[in-house]
């Protein structure tokens, strides 16, 4: 591992002297360097944080964090300090490096992406198994295997994370108060970079704890110029990776049978049509419509005209998003 | 089906690989269909060839081309040895695809292709109905089982791609056809001859079992029916249900739709297009007609909550 980090770290001197060589500053403040000194500070000691195939998350259950952080001396890379390192992070280095004149543009929001992944991750408590899978799809397409336009998707699967409707609904909502404040002078400052979403004359405003939720909120407002006026960030977004183990769950339970949902055969009538189901207010007429409350409700219907159909907690968990994500 | 692929992988076998045989009933068809495309390439290449060769090659070849000789080789002995030696070979390789009449001892199965769905009855030594089940096939692995395929109304035809080749089940007559699963599993089928509205929802599972869980198989099936409790069998009787369908220890003795009397114990609903559960079992009782319009069993709205899933615990109870 350390040969690994030691390696990360020659490729990315090398990267900045090719930077230099042709006049553009060098990596003093990294996005990337920032995040792994931010990966560092959340996770304290090796916590577990339980996951099932997210590849941040089985390093960070592998513990792969005794990496160095580099510090800026003048003759190159030679100060070492302790600090974390993602493994991941080589392989989005990887891809991204090598013939890519672009790649500090594109590391910049995508490292902003990955801060914020990590930071939800790290939020996820021992135990808790599911609402990760997004992040390798995430993480294959800012790191640039997904081609150009995919980093505005990886961004939106993001706020797939099962659970966190709560937090998006207020970013949104903050979000879209920005827009109506300055949405000319926002369009302005965030253009669109063929590899992603790039901020323009500054790196992306990573850090803690402020920034990192200004990060979140920039990051939200370049996927909401366009739709304002929807509660969520990808509409229609089957392409999530939790939503769509959702729609597949749903198939396999056959909730077609007595419902319509978006995209499944049959389109029963028994029950209520499910279509647009995040619009609804109330879940069987009794529960607020919360993913949470949506999840239990699938797991335990009883008192309802509905008949309780056996499912897991993931698979329940995995419906609610399915359901509240168009 | 269009969108339920993902379904029916659930229910096992689903979509069934054509060209992915697992017994020797289906071996020689695959291999057929392969002989017949790889040689058709060739020969259509040598085709292309020659064209080629007529439009633009050298003069003495375009010459030879045109003779005599390139004629009686390449449209006369050519065709005559490749057509026949395909002839021989693949009567011979489907030679042993022919079904001939049951063996002592030989495991049979009378499948009765309906609008829109599949009664199975297994025959015991004498042709006497043994086990009376649909839409569902169990079979021990290793074992040819011959298939007596029939027909209530009009043509069907059974396939089970990964097992066997198509036979078509024809009203008044009684077509044969062996299959042999060598590894156990689902191995998901199709009515393939269009046979009315539903046809495209008319699926089947064929399940291999190892012997013992064959031998298990048959000593459930053949036990006698547990008495159910609840309210679900009174409805049963009281809603009609008992007019179509038979639940074997029950007076429910109908025989226009599939017999229930294991309903639950099956992997899938309306012949292979659900999956079975309480929830898809209610529903389609329900309404069964938005889920496969057309299909020969009414509607039953009129339920209550209540009644409809008593009724469906019930019919879930039915293992
Ligand atoms: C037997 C038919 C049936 C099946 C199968 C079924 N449901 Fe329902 N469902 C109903 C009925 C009836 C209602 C209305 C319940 C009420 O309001 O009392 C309902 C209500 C709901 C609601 C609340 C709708 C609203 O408008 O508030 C959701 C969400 C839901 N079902 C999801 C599912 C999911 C997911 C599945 C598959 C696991 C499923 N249902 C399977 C019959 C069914
Ligand atoms: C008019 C005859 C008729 C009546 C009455 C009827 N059914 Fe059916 N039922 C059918 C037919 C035919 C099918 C097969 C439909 C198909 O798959 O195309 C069927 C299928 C079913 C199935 C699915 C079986 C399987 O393995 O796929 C269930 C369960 C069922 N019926 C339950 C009921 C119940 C419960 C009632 C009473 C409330 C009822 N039926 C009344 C004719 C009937
Ligand atoms: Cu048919």
């Amino acid at each position: 591992m350390a040969c690994q980090d030691r390696k990360l770290v020659r490729r990315q001197c090398a990267a900045d002297g090719q930077h230099r060589a042709r006049g553009i500053p060098p990596l003093t403040r990294s996005p990337c360097l920032d995040l792994r000194r931010d990966v560092g500070r959340r996770l304290p000691g090796k916590r577990r944080v339980a996951g099932a195939n997210a590849f941040t998350v089985r390093t960070m259950t592998t513990g792969a964090f005794a990496g160095v952080n580099r510090r800026r001396s003048p003759r190159g890379c030679r100060g070492r300090q302790r600090g974390i390192i993602g493994r991941d992070l080589d392989t989005v280095l990887a891809v991204q490096s090598p013939g890519d004149r672009t790649h500090r543009h594109v590391l910049a929001p995508t490292s902003g992406i990955i801060v914020q992944l990590a930071d939800e991750i790290t939020g996820v408590e021992a135990g808790k198994t599911r609402g990760q899978a997004s992040v390798p799809f995430a993480f294959q397409a800012v790191a640039g295997r997904a081609g150009a336009r995919r980093a505005t998707v990886a961004a939106a699967e993001r706020d797939h994370f099962a659970g966190r409707t709560k937090r998006r609904v207020a970013t949104h909502l903050v979000a879209c108060r920005q827009k109506q404040r300055s949405q000319q002078a926002e369009a302005q400052k965030i253009s669109r970079h063929r590899t992603g979403n790039r901020v323009d004359g500054g790196r992306f405003p990573i850090g803690e704890g402020r920034s990192l939720l200004g990060a979140r909120i920039l990051l939200t407002a370049v996927l909401l110029l366009a739709a304002c006026d929807k509660p969520e960030i990808a509409p229609n977004a089957t392409g999530g990776e939790v939503a769509a183990r959702g729609k597949t769950a749903a198939e396999r339970l056959g909730c077609g049978a007595c419902h319509a949902m978006p995209g499944i055969w049959p389109q029963g009538t028994t029950g209520p049509s499910l279509e647009r189901f995040a619009q609804r207010g109330m879940i069987a007429g009794r529960y607020p419509n919360r993913p949470d409350n949506l999840a239990a409700f699938l797991r335990n219907s009883s008192g309802t005209a509905m008949p309780t159909v056996p499912m897991t907690a993931a698979q329940a968990d995995d419906i609610a998003a399915f359901l509240h994500g168009q | 089906m269009g969108n339920n692929t993902s379904l029916q992988a659930a229910l096992g076998g689903w979509p069934p690989a054509v060209l992915d045989p697992a017994g020797p009933y289906a071996e020689p068809v695959t291999r057929l269909a392969w002989a017949l495309l790889l040689g058709g390439t060739g020969v259509l290449l040598i085709v292309l060839t020659a064209l080629a060769v007529a439009l633009w090659g050298k003069p003495a070849l375009r010459t030879r081309l045109g003779g005599d000789r390139a004629i009686w080789i390449g449209g006369v002995a050519f065709p005559g040895v490749v057509l026949t030696a395909l002839l021989v070979w693949g009567l011979w390789l489907t030679g042993s695809l022919q079904a001939t009449a049951a063996q002592p001892g030989e495991m049979r199965v009378k499948v009765t292709g309906e609008m829109w769905w599949w009664r199975v009855t297994y025959l015991g030594e004498r042709g006497e109905p043994v086990i009376r089940d649909a839409n569902e096939l169990h079979v021990p692995i290793g074992q040819p089982v011959l298939l007596e395929l029939e027909s209530a109304d009009v043509l069907h035809s059974f396939w089970v791609p990964r097992l066997a080749g198509k036979m078509d089940m024809i009203p008044g007559r009684r077509n044969l056809l062996r299959i042999r699963a060598d590894r156990p599993g689902t191995y998901g089928g199709q009515c393939a001859e269009y046979c009315g509205g539903a046809h495209a929802l008319m699926g089947f599972v064929v399940v291999a079992h190892t012997p013992e869980s064959f031998a298990r198989w048959r000593a459930e099936r053949l036990a006698p029916p547990r008495p159910a409790s609840g309210r679900g069998p009174e409805l049963f009787l009281a809603s009609g249900c008992a007019g179509c369908h038979t639940v074997r220890g029950t007076p429910a003795n109908g025989t226009a739709g599939p017999d229930l009397t294991h309903v639950g114990a099956r992997r899938s609903l309306g012949a292979g297009i659900l999956p079975n559960n309480r929830g898809t079992l209610a529903g389609w009782i329900a309404d069964s007609q938005t889920i496969k319009p057309g299909n020969r069993m009414p509607n039953y709205k009129q339920f209550s909550p209540d009644d409809l899933n008593a009724l469906a615990d019930y019919m879930e109870s039915l293992k």
